[in-house]
């Protein structure tokens, strides 16, 4: 079970190492609420399945062009980075990936302690 | 027959243009007004959800232009562009394929009732910022003169 949380060599109230502990607890949320994406660089990479955890916004609209139109909805993709066990999630500005019909491409990553978080649109 | 439909006619007959896009040749006045999307036109994805190479056929409007103008027989020249938007997931390799092809197929046609087609113009590297959500895109216009 440890091994699964990520916690075995790594005590939740020893603050020496931040970024690890939040790396950590960003892990297990993600569990609580897994997600396998499988997504492309924008040349058209592909990039090894990884499990993330999405939250969608609220609001949607449509995306229209000469092509038609398609609603559109922002989703955050959450990942690690520095923890003691899991690889740092790879995900990059450009990149897309697709859930069912849906594309979602990458607009801006931010690093956080412990973990990424992706700004993504959701469109098709 | 419309104009945009007699363009899709002429070029799924093509069998060099259909190895590229196969029957995903489409035209706005059928295709729905969401256009090209996975509900309306499902067979321009494949099973992973890519774009797969398609073609879209846009008519636009009717224009006079004055060039022959007959009231006794109420007949008058007018001009009418179509445009052909080309999409692919990513890069341009076949969107330049289709777009070469389809200037050498419509070039000098005559549809239905008009004068030699004339080619307008190409814009070669575009992206569709919008419903297929940054697909490579490029777009050819053409001009359909004829007398109404």
């Amino acid at each position: 079970m440890n091994t699964w949380l990520g916690t075995s060599n790594s005590d939740i109230r020893d603050t020496s190492n931040l970024a690890e502990r939040k790396a950590i607890l960003a892990w297990r949320r993600i569990q609580e609420k897994p997600t396998t994406i499988s997504q492309k660089t924008a040349k058209g990479t592909t990039i090894a399945d990884q499990v993330v955890r999405l939250e969608a916004d609220d609001n949607a609209s449509f995306a229209a062009s000469f092509a038609g139109r398609a609603p559109r909805r922002e989703v955050t993709v959450f990942g690690v980075r520095d923890h003691p066990t899991v690889a740092d999630t790879i995900i990059d500005e450009g990149n897309y990936f697709n859930i069912g019909s849906d594309r979602y491409t990458v607009k801006d990553v931010i690093l956080t302690q412990g973990e990424v978080q992706a700004v993504c649109e959701a469109t098709r | 027959m419309s104009v945009e439909s007699e363009v899709q006619t002429l070029l799924l007959a093509d069998a060099t243009l259909t190895a590229i896009c196969s029957t995903r040749i489409f035209i706005s006045g059928t295709v729905g007004k969401d256009g090209i999307t996975a509900e309306t036109t499902p067979t321009v994805y494949d099973a992973s959800g890519t774009l797969l190479p398609c073609i879209l056929i846009r008519e636009r409007d009717v224009v006079s232009n004055g060039q022959v103008i007959d009231y006794n027989t109420r007949e008058e020249s007018v001009v009418q562009a179509f445009e052909l938007y080309f999409y692919d997931e990513s890069n341009y390799v076949n969107i330049d394929a289709m777009r070469t092809r389809t200037r050498y197929l419509l070039f000098g046609g005559i549809l239905t009732g008009s004068f030699d087609l004339e080619h307008l113009l190409d814009i070669p590297r575009l992206i569709d910022q919008g419903a297929l959500a940054g697909a490579s895109m490029a777009r050819q216009d053409w001009s359909v003169n004829s007398i109404l």
